[in-house]
C-alpha cells in the first residue's frame, strides 16, 4: 500500500515520540500527491501544529488547524464532528484529516469502538484520516487503536496493518463491564410505562442528589431513548431501572427481544431523510457510558451511565 | 377482555383493534402502526376506507415515513379496503385468512421480517350477515399469529351497534388507546398574523402523532409554520428528527420557524446534524434548561 486511493476512505495509524517526527510524517501525508481541490485539516495541540508549520511552511499554508482542546469531547463526538467537516467540504475532491488523539484511559474502550466505526461509517467518503498517537497517550488506548486501523504509517510509507480487525468483529469484543449498582433503584417499572411519570421520579431524585439541570435533562433523554428502543426494537416490553447516588445516574433497560442486530448501533450518524437511528446516536452523545449487551437467552441489556 | 395499549407499543404477532368515532383517530393509528412496522423492517399493508386512502398516503409522505426508499422497496402498500376486503358483496373469512397467510409468505420471501397488516373492516357491515362473519373471522384468524403477522383492525363505531363493537373487541388481544399515556401535549394556536402555535408539555414516542397533526394543520396556510417552544418541557430524539425532516421536505419558500428553543433542544438538533437543515429557522435559543408550564 504505497499511495492513497482515489476514492473511498483511508484510515491510517501513526505512532510517534516527538514533535519533529510528527511534523515529518505530516509533511509526507500532505505532500503525497496533493491536488488544488483537496482540503487539508490538522486537529492537534498548537505546539505540534507549529512544529509542522515550521518544517514545511509552504505545505502548512494550505492546511486548516483546529485546536485539539476544542475538538475532543465524548469519543462519539469525533464522529459527528468529522461528519460536519465532510459536509462542509463536500466539494473537495478529497479531504485529508490528521487527528492527533487526546483521549484518556477511562475512555479507551469507547474510543476504540469509535475508531473502528469510522471504517464503516465513512467507508464511501473521499477522505484520508491519519490518527496520530503520541507515546504519552495511555498504553491501553494505543493497544486497542492498533486493531482499528486498516493501515499504519511509518516514515511516510503506508503498510497494511496485520493487527487490523473488521468492525463487525472488533466492536462486539470491546465491552465495558458496568456492574448493576447495589442500592435500591429510584425507578423500577415494566415497559410499556408512562414515561412522563418516570421522568418526574428521576428528575426529583437527581435534584435531591444535587445534579445540575443540564445533566438531569441529558440523562432523561437517555432513559427515554433506551425505553423507546426496547418498545420499538426489543419486543415491545422490558424492565426499566434507574439508580441515583452521589457518584452517578445509572439506567438499565432489559428486554427479551430479538437482540442487537447492528454492532454499530448508536455509532452511525442518523440520516436526515429517514426515520430511526437517532435515539442511540443521541444517547451516546449525552451520557458518559452506553453499553448494549446481549441478554441470555435473548434480548438486550442496555446500560447508560452519567457520572456526577 | 383485550389489553389496552398505545399504538407505539403494538408488538409483533399482536392482534389489535381500534373502534373509532373520529376519522382522524383512524388516521393517527394507521400512521403510528405503519411507522413502527417500517422501523422494524416489516412489510406494511394498509387498507383504509376508500375515502381515506389518499389522505393516509399523503400523511405518510408528508411525515417522511413513506420515503422514496420505502416506496421503491415495496415495503409499504396502501390500498382501499372496500375493494380488497369485500368482493361481489360477500365477505369470506376463510378466503381472507388464506390471503393473509399468503401475504406473510410473500413478505418473508421479499426479505422482510414479517407482515404488518391494518384494515378498516367497516365496509363488511354492509354485507349480509357481515358482522357475524367478521366476528367469526376475527376468532378464526388466531392461528395465523403463529407466523410473523401483526394486525390492526379498525371499526367505524357508526357502522356497528355497541353490542357488535363489544363482541368484535373481545375477539382481539389488544385494544388501541390513542390517548397519550405519557405527559400531556397541549397546543395554543393564535389566529392573528403571524399565525403561531405554542407547544405545551412533553413530546415522546407516545404523542408524536399529536405534534404531526398540529404542524400539518398549520401547514395548510400559506405562511411560515411557526412553533413557539417556550413551554415545551421535553422532546425526544425521534420528535426532534421529525421536525427537522419536515422542514427539509417543505417546498421552496416555506419555512419552519422554531422560537424560544431551549439550549437542550438546540443541542439535540446539532447532535442530529440538522442545524443547517434547509427551511429550518431557529429563532432564538433560551438558556434555561427546564421550564415549567
Amino acid at each position: 500500500v504505497s499511495s492513497h486511493h482515489a476514492r473511498g476512505l483511508d484510515h491510517d495509524l501513526l505512532l510517534y515520540d516527538d514533535n519533529a517526527t510528527f511534523a515529518k510524517e505530516l509533511a509526507a501525508f500532505f505532500g503525497d500527491d496533493p491536488t488544488p481541490w483537496d482540503q487539508h485539516i490538522v486537529i492537534a495541540p498548537r505546539d505540534r501544529f507549529l512544529a509542522f508549520a515550521d518544517l514545511v511552511p509552504e505545505v502548512a499554508d494550505g492546511v486548516v488547524h483546529i485546536d485539539a482542546a476544542e475538538w475532543y469531547g465524548r469519543p462519539v463526538s469525533a464522529l459527528s464532528r468529522c461528519r460536519q467537516l465532510l459536509r462542509r467540504h463536500r466539494d473537495a475532491s478529497r479531504v485529508r484529516i490528521v487527528g492527533d488523539v487526546a483521549i484518556g484511559h477511562d475512555d479507551c474502550v469507547e474510543w476504540a469502538r469509535c475508531e473502528s466505526a469510522i471504517n464503516e461509517v465513512f467507508a464511501d467518503f473521499p477522505v484520508s484520516i491519519l490518527c496520530s498517537y503520541h507515546s504519552d497517550v495511555p498504553r491501553a488506548v494505543v493497544d486497542r487503536a492498533r486493531q482499528a486501523h486498516p493501515a499504519v504509517v511509518e516514515s511516510g510509507v503506508r503498510f497494511p496493518n496485520v493487527s487490523y480487525r473488521e468492525p463487525a468483529v472488533l466492536v462486539p469484543e470491546l465491552r465495558l463491564d458496568l456492574p448493576v449498582p447495589t442500592g435500591r433503584p429510584v425507578v423500577d417499572v415494566d415497559l410499556p410505562a408512562a414515561l412522563s411519570a418516570v421522568r418526574r421520579e428521576i428528575e426529583q431524585a437527581a435534584q435531591r442528589a444535587r445534579y445540575g439541570e443540564a445533566a438531569i435533562h441529558d440523562f432523561l433523554v437517555a432513559v427515554t431513548e433506551l425505553a423507546t428502543n426496547a418498545l420499538v426494537h426489543g419486543g415491545g416490553a422490558g424492565r426499566l431501572q434507574v439508580w441515583c447516588d452521589h457518584r452517578a445516574l445509572h439506567c438499565e433497560v432489559n428486554d427479551e427481544g430479538p437482540g442487537l442486530r447492528d454492532v454499530l448501533a448508536g455509532y452511525r450518524p442518523p440520516a436526515l431523510d429517514s426515520v430511526g437511528g437517532a435515539g442511540l446516536w443521541a444517547t451516546r452523545h449525552l451520557v458518559d457510558r452506553l453499553e448494549l449487551l446481549a441478554n441470555e437467552p435473548h434480548g438486550v441489556r442496555a446500560v447508560a451511565r452519567l457520572s456526577a | 377482555v383485550p389489553a389496552v395499549r398505545p399504538i407505539s407499543a403494538v408488538l409483533p404477532r399482536d392482534h389489535c383493534c381500534l373502534p373509532y368515532d373520529d376519522h382522524d383517530h383512524a388516521l393517527d393509528a394507521l400512521v403510528g402502526f405503519a411507522r413502527t412496522g417500517l422501523e422494524r423492517r416489516e412489510k406494511v399493508v394498509l387498507l383504509p376506507r376508500s375515502a381515506m386512502t389518499q389522505i393516509v398516503f399523503d400523511r405518510l409522505r408528508d411525515t417522511g415515513i413513506a420515503s422514496d426508499a420505502v416506496l421503491a422497496s415495496s415495503q409499504l402498500v396502501v390500498a382501499p379496503a372496500d375493494h380488497h376486503m369485500v368482493s361481489g358483496n360477500r365477505f369470506d373469512p376463510g378466503e381472507r385468512i388464506g390471503l393473509l397467510m399468503e401475504g406473510v409468505r410473500h413478505a418473508l420471501a421479499e426479505g422482510f421480517e414479517g407482515l404488518r397488516f391494518a384494515g378498516d373492516a367497516s365496509c363488511v357491515a354492509d354485507v349480509r350477515a357481515g358482522t357475524e362473519l367478521l366476528t367469526r373471522y376475527e376468532y378464526d384468524v388466531s392461528p395465523a399469529f403463529d407466523q410473523p403477522l401483526t394486525m390492526l383492525c379498525l371499526f367505524d363505531s357508526a357502522r356497528f351497534s355497541a353490542t357488535e363493537i363489544g363482541a368484535l373487541e373481545d375477539a382481539h388481544d389488544i385494544r388501541i388507546d390513542l390517548q397519550p399515556p405519557t405527559g400531556r401535549l397541549e397546543t395554543v394556536t393564535s389566529t392573528v398574523q403571524p399565525r403561531r402555535c405554542r407547544i405545551i408539555g412533553e413530546i415522546d414516542g407516545c404523542n408524536l402523532a399529536q405534534l404531526v397533526e398540529v404542524v400539518n394543520r398549520l401547514a395548510a396556510h400559506d405562511d411560515d409554520i411557526h412553533l413557539d417552544l417556550s413551554e415545551l418541557r421535553f422532546i425526544d430524539a425521534a420528535a426532534t428528527g421529525w421536525l427537522c425532516r419536515y422542514a427539509r421536505n417543505l417546498p421552496s419558500g416555506r419555512r419552519l420557524l422554531l422560537s424560544a428553543v431551549s439550549a437542550t433542544t438546540n443541542q439535540m438538533i446539532r447532535i442530529l446534524g440538522a442545524h443547517q437543515t434547509p427551511n429550518l429557522v431557529i429563532d432564538g435559543v433560551v438558556d434555561n434548561v427546564r421550564r415549567h408550564a
